[in-house]
């Protein structure tokens, strides 16, 4: 009976498995099969992935991208694709007319981006209106910055923060952390230093190391984690584990053993020369 | 094999076609939207590249090749940083007073050529939205003439001397005062 049961089950992850491949053969980017033969969708899928041949923000690229907007002006991706040399050069005007296009037709997929660049423009209003829009409106489960490195309600989080709400970017942070409860494996590299920065900048000095301390287990090699530790202990007038971690966080910075520091937090971005001015020689 | 357990895998079977089905289905849904052709912009060159326009530019100021220009944040750098850079900006600006209702982002952007020389210098001003918008024109020419008179530019040695480069700077401006230099 064991035996039957686990052909059974072996069956049953089996079909579940073919299934989860053909909805991704389906709808991943790069099958235009999914819209009907001779469709403007079809046309302007085809002409899309033959434009991101190309170099972006080449000549061939963007005229095969106005030629498929011009056969299928219902495909979203082809005004995403076409925004995307646009916001890189500072061609923000039309990069924003492109995206706006594409969110008006498939807002689930493109809030994001628009919201990312908003964020690390400083434009806080606007990107809190864009991912409030996302989680709340569209229920959006995760969805990460275009490298792939922070999710968008990390940048929600400290868009609230920027804006002066530092309560409701906890919560938002807190509410991404909650995901991980049935989704270990979705958790960034950076998720515990940005809650932290959040609590530091809360005043909540224990859950900001707290979490800092966490960050320090996923990775040890990052340096404003080390620097924000330095603040806490210089605040709790522990001076010698300050100027520990200070330290720390300058051989870092100079890439020492391995050592990094990231510029993916606007405001709170750890400055070398922060560092250098908080060591004590 | 019991007949029990059979049928389950044919409900099973079954199940996963009609969910099949169902993804073509919802796939196939159809959304109006009405997309106004004027919106999109359309050029007929590369987009780092700015063609020469009489109003605006030297006739002597000569782009090598078109096609290749290298619009990476960080192939073109200033030596001393970023953080010089910004100091250097933010030095040279004079608040004026007519400048206060202005709150937004002014981008400018220049390209460096093949002879290592800035040129091809435009500005936009913009809402925090990213819509244009309408900044004093004195506001516009004195940031523009900021970033002109900023000449401690180095290229990338990976790309060789001879390699050209878009660059573009993006001033936040509050009430009139520079906020943040994006780079």
């Amino acid at each position: 009976m064991a035996r039957f049961n686990m052909c059974y089950y072996k069956k049953l992850c089996f079909l579940l498995l073919i299934f989860i491949c053909q909805v991704l053969f389906l709808f991943g980017q790069g099958n235009c099969l999914i819209y009907a033969e001779d469709s403007g969708e079809r046309k302007a899928c085809e002409l899309s992935y033959r434009a991101i041949e190309y170099r972006q923000g080449s000549k061939e690229s963007q005229l095969l991208f106005d030629k498929a907007i011009e056969v299928g002006p219902k495909y979203a991706w082809v005004y995403y694709q076409k925004s995307v040399p646009f916001f890189k050069r500072g061609l923000f005007a039309e990069g924003v007319n492109l995206i706006n296009k594409a969110i008006e037709l498939e807002p689930q997929n493109y809030l994001y981006y628009r919201a990312y660049w908003y964020f690390y423009n400083r434009s806080y209003e606007f990107c809190i209106r864009d991912l409030e829009a996302l989680y709340t409106v569209h229920k959006d489960f995760y969805t990460a910055i275009p490298s792939g490195e922070l999710e968008m309600r990390l940048l929600l989080a400290m868009a609230y923060a920027q804006s002066g709400d530092v309560s409701k970017g906890i919560n938002w942070a807190l509410n991404l952390m909650d995901t991980y409860k049935s989704q270990p494996h979705l958790k960034g590299f950076y998720d515990h230093f940005c809650l932290g920065i959040l609590y530091y900048q809360n005043n909540q000095f224990d859950l900001a190391e707290a979490e800092f301390e966490k960050q320090l287990m996923v990775q040890d090699n990052f340096a404003d984690t080390y620097y924000y530790l330095g603040l806490i202990k210089e605040k709790e007038a522990e001076h010698i584990a300050a100027q520990g971690y200070f330290k720390q966080a300058l051989a870092r910075m100079n890439q020492e053993h391995g050592g990094y520091s990231l510029n993916f937090f606007t405001e709170f971005n750890t400055k070398k020369e922060d560092v250098e001015k908080k060591i004590i020689n | 094999m019991t007949i029990h357990k059979m049928k389950n895998i044919y409900f099973l079977q079954t199940c996963y076609i009609l969910l099949l089905l169902c993804s073509f289905g919802c796939s196939s849904e159809n959304k109006v939207v009405l997309i106004a052709k004027a919106e999109i912009p359309s050029r007929n060159h590369d987009l780092s590249y700015t063609p020469y326009d009489a109003k605006f530019d030297n006739p002597n100021y000569i782009i090598c090749d078109s096609t290749g220009i290298s619009s990476g944040r960080n192939r073109l750098q200033y030596i001393g940083g970023t953080n010089k850079l910004r100091k250097d900006i933010t030095s040279k600006y004079v608040y004026r007073p007519d400048y206060e209702p202005f709150t937004g982002y002014i981008v400018i952007r220049f390209l460096v050529n093949c002879e290592g020389q800035s040129g091809r210098y435009r500005v936009q001003s913009l809402n925090l939205d990213f819509s244009p918008s309408n900044a004093p024109s004195d506001l516009l020419n004195h940031t523009t003439e900021i970033v002109k008179s900023l000449d401690n530019w180095t290229k990338s040695a990976v790309n060789g001397p001879k390699k050209e480069y878009s660059k573009f700077i993006n001033l936040k401006i509050t009430n009139g005062k520079i906020q943040h230099v994006l780079l």
